[in-house]
């Protein structure tokens, strides 16, 4: 499944969040979307799943205009993982993810033998399967992201958009977490997914797209999006990027720590 | 799966508990009926028996007690199941029936009627068609308000529900203090004490139009849960759920309220109580709110009615049961907080 | 799992049941058996019009409401099996023990109130009596009640004009005609009196009254109110108010209306402001309270001028009559109390108990 955002615009009133917004994910893609606190994110996000309307521009689904969408369409094309909040009611870790089936059983009915299949068959695939009688609120953060990540999967849908799944976690959670989601793009899925961190986004994204104030700043693979500048242009930090393991890793070092380290006698590996 | 197979027998437990609570309650009364007796007219009603019994017995039994016990359920069941209904898709622990005006708009209705000398059934359907209308009031104001919908309707629910209050509080002014005030208060305090079977007939449609469907979206409910985004975006219609939920709410909560006048706090309590036997799964939390709502109301209509000769109002019983035992409630969270 | 076959048995379980209560609440309608042969009946018409077929002796009966409770008291005390409320606990003065300790039944107010239908099925009365202004819905409740207890229920109407009627009407029901007729002569006799009274002082003559009550004295009875009946007929009730203010009768006003109003007398409400406005600095200018005209209603068991508006009323239009035009009514104060309170309370009414009674209630010597 392919998503083709093309020249999306949206106003809050007078305030334009989204600019021209363009760009492309295909299945067995991995986009992270990469830009400050209120550039926007979001708001492409709620454009994207269909809980914004009133935007200019377009964007197809496999080359179907998702505007003419209910809810019942949108969610068998698109799945989304929202960032961790607190439930106004605590549910079981089953219960919560077979919520993910809603979409495939009528409004007057609930989910049956089939569906909770799908959600033994989720839990088990991201090793989760040992907390299902467990409270959602009563687990660790990061097997709360994966929950979210199993309530999108058994929705069926090909693409999935989330919002910072790894931003409240620990660097193993991080790695946990974004370990399953490569594991999922392997198979075919094409994942959105929007974060604070341009080292994991270099390490595990298949394209970058880098918001600025509503507008695109840079959209392609990483290595060809990450540079010094736009991290600085993104960020306002001026940072140099170190590359590892023949450019499979980059790293971010802030310039006053890094002109540090590279003082007479010590030795990099530029 | 163990939990849910456990609820299942949770809720089944409540049932016959609900069973028990009912039988017992014909034994009991400021008339004196015999356990016997009772058994006796009933089994006379599907086989004939020689009557051992006196036609006064009879006629209390089913004109008085009958009706107030049957409707005690009803009301109970209609309060808790609506409050449970609106906690989940407002996602707002704090939801009760009257959230969007339903019991202002009908005791509006009620204080209205009575200050025009109405019948006491006139009463009830007044204060029916106020709740309905109050609730569609709040419901097209909300409407209008821009941006995030929950709280337009919460916002114009409190707006149009003090508009109604004050209303009232203009009947009560105006209405004569030696009759006609003391109706309107002890209809604004609740109380079952004068149904009949007529209220039954009138009140039993609209609960059933209003419960069934509760019951059947309560899967829904659970969704909606998540929050408005979310459970879009797993492809529930949100506003629709949300809006026929308001609308089966409202009429079992009208038909409760005006049958019963003002009963506080069963819709918020009880729900939390039903959460804290089974969880927050709307599968076996709307059963259980419903059997543990009509447990408590009979309950508590059994004191209202036997443990002084003079009614005490339901609805300062539940108050005064209520609060304290929500107080004891949210001091100690559980699991299922 | 058989999720749905559970959902679907739950349903099924409710709709049963729903059409079960359905079904039982539309066959108890039924009449209940016959009559008990063995006791006479006979059929009595009520003054909503109804046809009630009540016992034809009668020995024990309940009141509807505390005006029933008043009006019954006084012409068949021994007869009333229970109250609709307890007396106030100034009665114990006057009443006989046995009539405080009858069983409280709650009253019956058309919509919600707080009597007990069960209890009144247990006192087992023979009778439901109702007295009062008849209201548009009376036939029905009283019907409502008597189908619930399966007790007879009458409504006798009364206003202060007809309580002679109404007197004669409930002797004649009682089996006590002749009680009945003193009653009603009695009341038939004051109301007379006091119209002829209010008719020789005239509209021009007829002092500018008003009634005050409440905490602050601020709420007044508005005239043309059943309950200014009194205050306008021997009266000028000063508190005359447009229509739209409504028909209620504790109406809230402020002090500057009441001194635009400028009553000549002023009368308080038992438990009102009587014993300090004299203190206080902005009742004090008005001219009533300046020269020292105002007074408190009597109190004892009822307020003589109403709350409820029942017989208790009738000592309230002698004593205002007597208290407004000495001259003309030439009433002895004490000497009507006990007339009164020996008929309508059953009670001898000591002169130093009287003298209690108006302490606050008679001509200040000026």
């Amino acid at each position: 499944m392919s998503i083709e955002v093309s020249s999306l615009s949206f106003d809050y009133g007078r305030n334009r969040v989204l600019k021209q917004v363009s760009f492309t994910a295909q299945d067995h893609e991995l986009l992270s979307v990469l830009g400050p606190n209120g550039v926007g994110k979001t708001t492409l996000f709620r454009c994207i799943l269909g809980l914004l309307r009133g935007y200019r521009g377009q964007i197809l689904v496999d080359g179907i205009d998702i505007s003419g969408l209910g809810a019942a369409g949108m969610a068998k094309l698109i799945a989304y993982v929202p960032q961790f909040h607190y439930p106004s009611f605590n549910y079981s870790v089953f219960d919560m993810v077979l919520m993910g089936t809603s979409v495939q059983v009528s409004a007057f009915s609930s989910p049956g033998r089939k569906q909770k299949k799908l959600v033994e068959e989720a839990l088990e695939r991201l090793g989760i399967a040992h907390l299902k009688d467990r409270g959602f609120t009563r687990i660790s953060s990061g097997e709360q992201q994966l929950v979210l990540l199993a309530r999108a999967l058994v929705q069926e849908s090909k693409i999935l958009v989330m919002d910072e799944p790894t931003s409240n976690l620990d660097y193993g959670n991080q790695v946990r977490v974004l370990t399953e989601v490569k594991s999922l793009v392997g198979e075919g899925y094409t994942i959105i997914q929007s974060t604070h961190n341009p080292d994991l986004a270099f390490m595990f994204s298949d394209k970058v797209l880098a918001l600025k104030d509503g507008a695109v700043l840079g959209f392609g693979p990483p290595d060809q999006v990450f540079t010094e500048e736009l991290i600085y242009d993104l960020y306002g930090m001026k940072v140099k990027l170190e590359s590892l393991y023949h450019d499979q890793v980059r790293v971010c070092v802030p310039k006053n720590i890094a002109d540090k380290a590279v003082s007479p006698g010590f030795v990099s590996n530029l | 799966m163990g939990r849910n197979w456990g609820n299942t027998f949770i809720v089944a437990g409540l049932f016959a508990l609900l069973l028990g609570a009912v039988i017992i309650s014909f034994g009991l009364g400021r008339y004196p009926i015999p356990l016997r007796e009772v058994l006796g007219i009933a089994l006379s009603k599907i086989y004939p028996l020689g009557q051992f019994w006196t036609d006064r017995t009879e006629t209390v039994l089913l004109q008085i007690r009958f009706p107030r016990i049957i409707l005690a359920c009803l009301v109970g069941a209609c309060l808790s199941a609506t409050g449970a209904a609106y906690q989940g898709v407002f996602q707002n622990p704090m939801a009760a029936p009257d959230i969007l005006g339903a019991s202002a708009g009908a005791a509006f209705g009620a204080a209205l009627a009575i200050l025009n000398h109405g019948r006491s059934f006139t009463i009830t359907v007044s204060a029916f068609f106020f709740s309905l209308l109050t609730v569609s009031l709040v419901y097209f104001f909300s409407r209008r308000i821009k941006g995030k919908s929950i709280l337009g309707l919460i916002l114009s629910g409190i707006v149009v529900g003090s508009l109604f209050s004050a209303a009232t509080s203009l009947v009560k002014l105006v209405a004569d203090p030696t009759d006609q005030l003391p109706a309107i208060i002890y209809w604004l305090m609740g109380s079952l004490a004068g149904v009949g079977n007529s209220d039954i007939r009138f009140a039993i449609i609209p609960m059933i139009l209003g419960l069934a469907p509760l019951l059947l979206l309560r899967w829904r409910m659970n969704v909606l849960t998540m929050g408005d985004d979310e459970s879009r975006a797993m492809g529930i219609n949100v506003h629709r759920i949300r809006f026929l939920v308001i609308i089966c709410s409202t009429l079992a909560t009208a038909a409760g309220v005006a049958v019963s006048g003002m009963v506080g706090w069963v819709g918020l309590v009880i729900p939390h109580v039903a959460r804290k036997i089974v969880g927050n799964n709307y599968l076996h939390l709307l059963p259980a709110s419903i059997l543990c709502g009509a447990i408590f109301l009979l309950l508590v209509d059994n004191v209202s009615r036997n443990l002084l000769a003079v009614e005490i109002p339901l609805g300062i019983l539940t108050a005064f049961i209520g609060a304290p035992f929500f107080i004891y409630l949210i001091t100690r969270r559980g699991e299922y907080s | 799992m058989n999720k749905n076959k559970h959902k679907l048995v739950l349903l099924a379980g409710i709709t049963c049941l729903a059409l079960a209560l359905l079904t039982a609440a539309g066959c108890t309608g039924d009449p209940a058996g016959e009559p008990d042969g063995a006791r006479e009946t006979v059929t009595f018409t009520d003054s909503a019009g109804r046809e009630v077929e009540i016992p034809a002796e009668i020995s024990r009966v309940v009141p509807s409401g505390t005006m029933a409770q008043i009006v019954l008291f006084a012409l068949a005390p021994d007869k009333l099996a229970g109250l609709s409320e307890r007396w106030s606990p100034a009665a114990g003065e006057y009443l006989d023990e046995k009539y405080r300790e009858l069983p409280v039944l709650g009253q019956f107010y058309g919509g919600k109130g707080n009597h007990n239908l069960e209890e009144i099925a247990r006192v087992d009365p023979q009778l439901i009596i109702d007295v009062g202004e008849p209201k548009p819905s009376i036939a029905e409740d009283m019907d409502g009640i008597s189908e619930k207890v399966d007790i007879p229920a009458v409504h006798i109407s009364a206003t202060m004009e007809t309580m002679g009627d109404a007197y004669r009407t409930l002797g004649e029901l009682l089996g006590m005609a002749d009680e009945g007729a003193v009653l009603a002569d009695y009341c038939d006799e004051v109301y007379r009196r006091t119209r002829e009274i209010s008719e020789e002082v005239g509209a021009e003559g007829k002092k500018r009254l008003l009634y005050c009550s409440g905490d602050n004295g601020l709420n007044v009875i508005t005239a043309g109110s059943f309950h200014a009946e009194i205050v306008d007929l021997v009266g000028d009730n000063v508190a005359v108010v447009e229509e739209a203010a409504g028909k209620g009768t504790d109406n809230p006003v402020d002090l500057e209306q009441i001194a635009l109003w400028d009553p000549e007398v002023i009368i308080f409400a038992p438990g009102s402001i009587y014993s300090t406005v004299a203190g206080e600095k902005s009742w004090r200018e008005l001219t009533a309270v300046k020269e020292g005209r105002y007074y408190e209603v009597p109190a004892g068991p009822y307020n003589w001028m109403g709350f409820p508006p029942s017989v208790n009323r009738f000592m309230g239009m002698i004593w205002l009559s007597e208290l407004l035009y000495p001259d003309l009514a030439g009433y002895d104060g004490y000497k009507e109390a006990a007339r009164y309170y020996k008929l309508f309370y059953h009670c001898e009414l000591a002169e130093g108990q009287y003298r209690e009674l108006v302490a606050r209630s008679l001509l200040k010597d000026q």
